[in-house]
């Protein structure tokens, strides 16, 4: 994401130490393995590092499927009874409603999900914030579900020198909070769509906060998109989404109801997420 | 013969029920396996849904020397690939809300500033996402199902040895997308010390 630090190398013997963590080797891999980790403290950091990343992965929650899947699963098989003698048939019969329909609405999404900007940078964005390691220290107050803050910085940053990592702590000037309301907007190819993405901008004294380049886009998204948030002030908010709901090209990620009935606790400002779909080349 | 083999007997023998008891006793696995791989709740589900058609109306084909839910999981994997392939040029808002982009982290925040455990968490859940398919298939059915090696070979279709080197591989990738996101985190990590 930021290329500022050198990446650490593979630990020259790491797929060595990967099937050692698993308890794959035996004779002179496995006699080789123990004797380099009896030697090598990078051995033994490596695996170290193995056993953090398997720990943390087993940590992660569990999900559950919201829908009866025996049900589903069993009410497609009335409609396919009797079951065929052999495997060549499979699904040609079987009806495939829901999956269907989740394909449908991908290839619709899809289809509005077009170019707001072209590829490349846009020149700099207004007040792009940066961050500032000095102040990082709040009090976060309870948050309703969905919402997350973030700190800001009172002090003046450098952008010469410092990342424009989106988070912490970011400059308003006021040493006011913000919040991220998780709300993205999309944007479709609709040729008026980036000059009325501008004038909303402008007319709602939208300030971008921070736009992804190039080579992050890549790295996080599929291929083509284009990511960048703007904060505007909770008062302009209804407006706002108003005004996004108004414009052709335009889909907002949660419905303006869910957002404007979130109550936001004394906050300065909300953090919008903006997503398009630049050209293919 | 353990439940699963009786179920699986009574299910190919036509008895539908005594499918819906394994559809019932693999589902939640199956299901969290997919949500890992796919990023999609939507798509876990109707993944899901289609590897137990799909595998009841192959049952004959199952041989009876692996275990039902290895070779359920290799029909949903090869389901999940596909449909993951095919997600790649139809990217849904659905999906990029899940996948999302980067969550703010501050890579120059102090060891006691660092990210708490459901941050951690979701970063986790990002980095992963950036994987290819292939990369995050291994890890999760390694690190969350806790596969043996010769498991994974055949829900994956490849030689044992294979597996070792694409899960070397694939943890390899997880580390350095983590660095890239947590920079600071994973400098710590690397130290000597």
């Amino acid at each position: 994401m930021n290329g500022t630090k050198p990446v650490p190398e593979e630990h020259p013997h790491a797929e060595l130490l990967s099937a050692y963590f698993d308890g794959r080797l035996a004779g002179e891999e496995l006699a080789q393995a123990e004797q380099l980790l009896a030697g090598d403290a990078s051995a033994r950091r490596e695996l170290a590092s193995l056993r953090e990343l398997s720990a943390e992965i087993k940590a992660m929650p569990r999900k559950a499927p919201t829908g009866d899947v025996t049900a589903a699963v069993l009410s497609r098989l009335q409609e396919t009874k009797p079951r065929p003698a052999s495997s060549d048939t499979v699904t040609q019969n079987v009806p495939r409603g829901w999956r269907s329909r989740v394909w449908a609405a991908a290839a619709i999404a899809a289809a509005l999900l077009l170019m707001l900007l072209p590829s490349g940078d846009q020149g700099e964005p207004n007040n792009v914030a940066a961050v500032d390691p000095a102040e990082s220290e709040w009090n976060q107050p309870a948050v309703p579900e969905g919402l997350r803050i973030v700190p800001i910085s009172p002090e003046p940053l450098d952008l010469e020198n410092s990342k424009p990592v989106f988070a912490n702590p970011q400059r308003l000037g006021d040493g006011a909070k913000r919040v991220d309301l998780n709300l993205e907007i999309y944007c479709d190819a609709e040729a008026d769509a980036r000059e009325g993405f501008d004038r909303l901008i402008a007319k709602h004294n939208l300030k971008t906060l921070y736009r992804q380049s190039e080579q992050e886009q890549e790295a996080s998204r599929p291929a083509g998109h284009r990511t960048a948030w703007v904060e505007c002030e909770p008062a302009g908010l209804r407006a706002l989404l108003e005004d996004f709901e108004a414009l052709n090209g335009y889909q907002l990620g949660r419905s303006p109801e869910d957002i404007l009935e979130t109550p936001l606790p004394g906050l300065a400002h909300v953090m919008i997420r903006l997503v398009w779909e630049a050209p293919a080349d | 013969m353990d439940d699963d083999e009786q179920l699986v007997a009574a299910a190919a023998a036509g008895d539908q029920q005594a499918y819906g008891a394994l559809v019932e006793r693999h589902q939640a696995r199956l299901y969290n396996t997919l949500y890992r791989v796919m990023h999609s709740a939507d798509d876990a589900l109707d993944i899901s849904q289609e590897a137990f058609v799909q595998a009841y109306l192959k049952l004959d084909s199952f041989r009876r020397d692996s275990r039902f839910y290895t070779w359920l999981y290799r029909i949903a994997m090869n389901l999940a690939l596909s449909a993951l392939r095919k997600r790649k040029n139809t990217a849904s808002i659905e999906d990029i809300r899940s996948r999302g982009a980067p969550d703010p982290v501050d890579p120059l925040a102090s060891p006691d500033e660092r990210l708490d455990g459901a941050e951690r968490v979701a970063v986790l859940e990002r980095a992963l996402s950036m994987l290819g398919e292939q990369p995050r298939q291994i890890l999760v059915l390694r690190e969350l199902e806790e596969f043996t090696y010769e498991q994974i070979a055949e829900v994956l279709d490849v030689p044992v040895g294979t597996v070792r080197s694409r899960l070397f591989r694939a943890r390899a990738q997880l580390k350095e997308q983590l660095r890239v996101l947590m920079p600071e985190e994973a400098d710590a990590t690397d130290r000597p010390g």
